[in-house]
């Protein structure tokens, strides 16, 4: 067995010895078992992640036979795990951003009673992950894929005790199925094109298939929408701000870092069909602009401060998916990477906020918490800048990266420059809503009555390194204007999704015009929800006023379309169906056997025991039906 | 050796009436249902196929021929892996008086299944066939709830009824093909002009419909596990279900292959219509037991989805569904029984606190508490009767949701693989209609939650501890674990029981290969 396949086998043994004895043990040392466990797989990852930069290729570890027939060519599909730059670089992420996480919920859940429950949880959550980014196919891709969502169920519902977190876990399980199911029909589709569900053969018979062929198109919608559940992509977005019932240390690792990355990271993985697809392409741009957008400006009224991060989670998301639809999909996994750095800062700052605020999570209630809790504040001013796309800082050049591929999509076409457009609407409403937030938490005159406390070392170490990374962590990519050898990851993560061929060359000078806007757009935001904190202070900040205001909080009222679209009359017709069900099929057969009961008895005057006739007078109506198939096909 | 494998539970079953000491009786019927067990996989280790063949009745031409290829032998060990199962928790859950009667046609069921499994000869399959429904029908008639003998009494008529249309299939199909005996090689080696196949088809897959069940063949199944043994014993043996499905696959679709192609898209359009209003129609039940009743229905929909699409990946899927659908609903009836037993009890106690500080009422107490306690039984099987229950009963929850999970289909576990192969096997065939089977995912996801939320995540009620599970619960729930775990990560061995059979079966419909790539090049 080689030695990057044991990755995933690390957290699940953690997983296991804390599901057995975990209740047994004293409190840090379930934690210490599961970062441990994560640490060890980051090691690991990172072995491998030096060992692919030579001219080794990747490398594959077949265990056995799972599923019948999927393997090409009529072989059984085997269980198995592919290593490479892709893969690589994934597993980084979700082992060393998980390992940060495990370590902070080290100090994070202290004294909660579900400690072991929790770490089991996040261990489990891991495993799985990392099945996700290593399977060799798409259904072993599967198995991570609803694993992780069995992980996020877990967790979200963590306080089960709360009917309100459990609801929102079911609710994220559920909107994710549907997304499911349209992975399983793309998984069908492709089968049923490609003879195979390994990704390397579906990948070779979409590169010997007609640019723009309708069944790649197909299976490249049907993805896009198994994506979309996933990653809390339109429509199927709902799912993720409930999500945030679930505690913080989750939210950063499941619903910003790693899970809901993983739609991007398909379409990524799948890049060689979407390069032959260009009307999917579009449409997975598209859904990624406007996904962004609506993001956006559900954010810019939320009172709550996971809330808010998340609506911005789903906005990030958005441009991730944008990157990809323009077929750069090493540009979609560079964001993955430094959004995973500064949104994992985010949320676990705000984790940090709460935590020492004993609970609190209304941004209307905190300010002033600057000379409170002052690593907290500067780490989120880091995260801050970084997600607003200030120079620099790791979130410009991925953002940056992101629309300039957009406008010269080959993939695209004429819809490019509409999509860049949106993605730079986007930007400036981003940095403005951060702005808010972050003006709202940590300036002006303190708003909370209860004490204060800074979180202690256990905490604010992982976010120091995180905030390390969110300032250094965009200059793996540095944009072409650079020579060329500067930009580490696109000729690492290259070799594995090669970028869709034909982007036009833009001129030095568009490029510079494009890269200007961008800043212009982040700056921009910035001073606007400046100059709006200085005309209406916290409070109109706070509650952002008229329809807009009102629109915002609701999230442009998507959740109250599905409750009066879906909800309702799905719940209505299972009544009717039920009812339909015993009284009328059930009832129906029952009286039908009465009816020829009563022709029996007039006839024959029968007078026997209830069964007896009841079957005899229905066998004799189904055999007559036998009878008649029996002499039409005599005659 | 097949003989002594499938008539050991019923040689048993006889012994207990022999046995005068009460423990003694249970530990015989497990040790006997051990030995079954063990002796069907001392078969799976010797090499297959085996089999066995003597004249029954010669002037009839009615062979006694038995056979365990894969298929037969996989659904025969889970029968016999649950019946075990079944017996241990009938051992501390029946009530010490009934309880050797009870087990008694257990075992007689297994016999039953075990012959229905093994029968090549088809009026021997029909005896085995009809044989069944005697110990099902004692174990819904004597240990049933409240209206019980209404559930019965729809349950034989259908099946007679189901049972008596195939009798005249078998018969009509030996007679028009001139075959010299109910073999079913004989009957194979001839085949039947479309016009016959399709009614004598048709007489095959009603019969298999009402035991699968399929949609509007279905109208006895919530009855029948409604009102069965609240324990969930005789739901995991009563019922029928993998006779129908494997009727399918073994006689109903290869003696007729002709007729099954060309009715495949509307017997699918049946089956994915089944899947999808079970599993709607679930989401609305309050009763546990109804509740299971029709997410097997819903299951059952998507064994025959993938058995009528005749594409050998579905076909294998609808095996290894019918196969392992049986272990985890199964647990999951009898996780059921434990919540009910726990339930009962506690409102038992609630009620006689209220009663105690008045021991005027003692004298007449019997027979005022034995109403209460069916009316209370209703009760302990209402979903969310009581609630919270993961707070004092972590590891019940915990195997529970495990379970659900199987059942939801959860990649890892024992559900996904037969779901999944169907699915992508039936798209091979019928787009549209495997979308529509897909909803039932979904459904799935929907009920099975809700039902786990209710009972056991929220406050618990009125500070009830509920007792975790027991030392004679764990062998039950880790058993099954066990195998829903290994079968839904290493499912080679399954596979392999499986596919040969599948192979041979699909080489009658002419069908293009499954290697064939229809890539658009």
């Amino acid at each position: 067995m080689q030695l990057f396949s044991l990755m995933p086998f690390l957290p699940l043994a953690g997983f296991l010895i804390l599901a057995v004895w975990g209740k047994r043990m004293r409190e840090p040392l379930p934690g210490l078992i599961a970062s441990g466990a994560v640490l060890l797989a980051f090691l690991i990852a990172l072995a491998g992640f030096v060992g692919l930069h030579g001219a080794t290729g990747p490398s594959r570890q077949v265990f056995w036979d799972f599923l019948p027939y999927l393997g090409g060519n009529g072989r059984n599909l085997p269980i198995a795990f592919r290593f490479d730059q892709l893969s690589a670089i994934m597993t980084l992420v979700v082992t060393g951003v998980g390992f940060l996480i495990h370590v902070y919920s080290i100090g994070y859940m202290h004294a909660n009673k579900g400690y072991s429950r929790f770490f089991a949880y996040l261990n489990f959550f891991v495993a799985l992950m990392l099945v996700l980014v290593l399977a060799d196919s798409y259904p072993v891709m599967f198995i991570g894929w609803e694993g992780v969502g069995v992980a996020s169920y877990l967790l979200i519902g963590f306080e089960y005790q709360d009917f309100k977190n459990t609801d929102a876990g079911r609710k994220a399980f559920i909107v994710n199925r549907i997304g499911d199911l349209f992975f399983v029909l793309g998984m069908g589709l492709a089968f049923h094109a490609f003879g195979s569900l390994n990704i390397q053969d579906v990948s070779a018979g979409a590169r010997a298939t007609a640019y723009g062929a309708p069944v790649v198109e197909l299976i490249g919608l049907f993805m896009l929408l198994g994506a979309a559940g996933k990653s809390a992509q339109l429509p199927l977005s709902t799912w993720l701000p409930d999500a945030m019932a679930g505690p913080t240390p989750v939210s950063a690792l499941i619903h910003a870092a790693t899970m809901v990355t993983a739609g991007v990271y398909l379409i990524a993985r799948s890049g060689a069909l979407f390069t032959q697809a260009p009307g999917a392409s579009s449409w997975v741009a598209w859904v990624g602009a406007f996904t962004a957008l609506y993001g956006a400006l559900s954010a810019i009224a939320q009172t709550d401060i996971k809330k808010i991060l998340a609506y911005s989670t789903i906005s990030q998301l958005g441009f991730m998916f944008i990157a990809v639809g323009s077929g750069v999909y090493w540009v979609g996994i560079f964001h993955v990477v430094t959004h995973a750095f500064f949104k994992a800062l985010l949320f676990l700052a705000a984790g940090s906020v709460i935590h020492g605020l004993s609970g609190e999570q209304d941004v209307r209630k905190m300010g002033g918490l600057a000379k409170l809790m002052p690593t907290t504040h500067i780490v989120s001013l880091v995260g801050v800048l970084a997600i607003s796309g200030i120079p620099i800082l790791a979130g410009f050049w991925s953002k940056d990266a992101i629309l300039g591929s957009a406008f010269a999509s080959p993939l695209l076409g004429a819809s490019g420059p509409f999509i860049w457009f949106i993605g730079v609407v986007t930007a400036v409403l981003t940095a403005a809503y951060m702005w808010r937030w972050y003006v709202l938490v940590f300036q002006g005159k303190q708003r909370v009555s209860r004490r204060v406390h800074e979180s202690p070392a256990v905490m604010t170490l992982p976010l120091w390194v995180l905030a390390g990374l969110s300032v250094v962590g965009g200059f793996i990519g540095l944009p072409g204007y650079f020579p060329k050898a500067w930009n580490i990851l696109q000729p690492y993560l290259e070799r594995a999704i090669p970028s869709a061929p034909g982007f036009q060359d833009v001129s030095t000078l568009t490029e510079v015009l494009l890269v200007l806007m961008a800043i212009v757009a982040a700056v921009g935001g910035l001073l606007l929800a400046a100059w709006w904190y200085r005309q209406q202070g916290a409070e109109g900040l706070g509650n952002v006023q008229g329809g807009f205001g009102e629109a915002s909080r609701r999230a442009l009222y998507l959740d109250d379309a599905y409750r009066v679209g879906l909800n309702v009359p799905a719940s209505a017709i299972a009544t009717g169906l039920a009812f339909g069900d015993t009284n009328v099929v059930d009832a129906g057969f029952n009286g039908l056997a009465g009816v020829i009961d009563d022709a029996g008895a007039a006839v024959r005057g029968w007078e026997s025991g209830y069964l007896r006739s009841y079957a005899v007078t229905v066998l004799a109506g189904a055999a007559v039906l036998i009878a008649y198939w029996a002499v039409r096909s005599l005659l | 050796m097949i003989s002594a494998f499938i008539f050991l539970p019923l040689a048993v079953a006889l012994a207990l009436a022999l046995i005068p000491a009460e423990r003694v009786r249970s530990v015989v019927a497990i040790a006997g249902a051990l030995v079954t067990l063990a002796l069907g996989l001392a078969l799976w280790a010797g090499g297959l196929p085996v089999a066995e063949r003597t004249a029954w009745l010669p002037n009839l031409g009615v062979n006694y021929s038995v056979q365990l290829d894969g298929p037969s032998l996989l659904l025969a060990l889970v029968t016999a892996f649950m019946t075990v199962v079944g017996l241990w928790y009938a051992a501390s859950r029946v009530g010490v008086t009934r309880r050797a009667g009870f087990m008694a046609m257990v075992l007689a069921m297994e016999t039953g299944l075990l012959g229905i499994f093994a029968a090549r000869d088809l009026i021997l399959f029909y005896a085995f066939f009809e044989g069944t429904l005697i110990p099902s029908l004692f174990l819904l008639g004597r240990y049933g709830r409240e209206k019980r003998m209404d559930a019965a009494i729809k349950f034989a008529v259908y099946t007679v009824i189901g049972g008596l249309i195939m009798l005249v299939a078998i018969i009509g199909a030996r007679y028009l093909s001139g075959s010299p005996s109910f073999e079913l090689s004989d009957l194979l080696a001839r085949r039947l002009p479309i016009n016959d196949q399709r009614w004598l088809l048709m007489g095959f897959v009603i019969a298999f419909a009402i035991k699968l069940p399929l949609f509007p063949l279905h109208a006895w199944l919530p009855s029948f596990h409604e009102q069965n043994h609240p324990s969930g014993i005789s739901d995991l043996m009563g019922t029928l279900y993998k006779v129908g499905g494997y009727g399918l696959f073994r006689f109903a679709l290869p003696l007729f292959p002709d007729a099954a192609l060309e009715l495949r898209g509307w017997l699918m359009l049946l089956a994915a219509i089944t899947a999808v209003g079970a599993a709607w129609i679930a989401f609305s039940q309050s009763d546990w037991k109804r509740l299971l009743a029709y997410g097997s229905l819903s299951h059952m929909g998507l064994v025959a989805l993938g058995m009528f699409s005749l594409n050998p990946l579905a076909m294998t899927g609808a095996l290894y569904l019918l196969a392992f659908q049986g272990v985890y609903t199964g647990a999951l009836f009898l996780s059921v029984g434990m919540i009910e037993d726990r339930v009962t009890r506690h409102l038992e106690s609630q009620e006689a606190a209220q009663v105690a500080p008045k021991p005027v009422k003692v004298k007449g107490g019997k027979a005022h508490r034995e109403a209460a306690t069916t009316r209370e039984e209703r009760h302990a099987l209402t979903i969310g009767v009581v609630q919270g229950m993961a707070e004092s009963a972590p590891a019940l929850a915990g195997v529970t949701l495990i379970l659900w999970f199987a059942s939801i289909g959860v990649p890892g576990l024992a559900g996904f693989v037969g779901e999944f192969s169907v699915f992508i096997g039936s798209y091979q065939v019928a787009p549209w209609l495997t979308f529509i089977a897909l909803g039932a995912t979904i459904g799935a996801a929907a009920y099975g939650l809700n039902a786990y939320q209710k009972a056991f995540q929220g406050q618990p009620s009125g500070g009830w501890r509920v007792p975790d599970v027991r030392r004679r619960e764990w062998p039950i729930l880790a058993a099954t674990l066990t195998v829903i775990v290994l079968f839904g990560v290493y499912s080679g061995p399954a596979l392999n029981l499986i596919q040969p059979a599948v192979n041979a079966t699909t080489a009658r419909f002419n069908l293009p290969s499954v290697t064939t790539v229809q890539g658009v090049r």
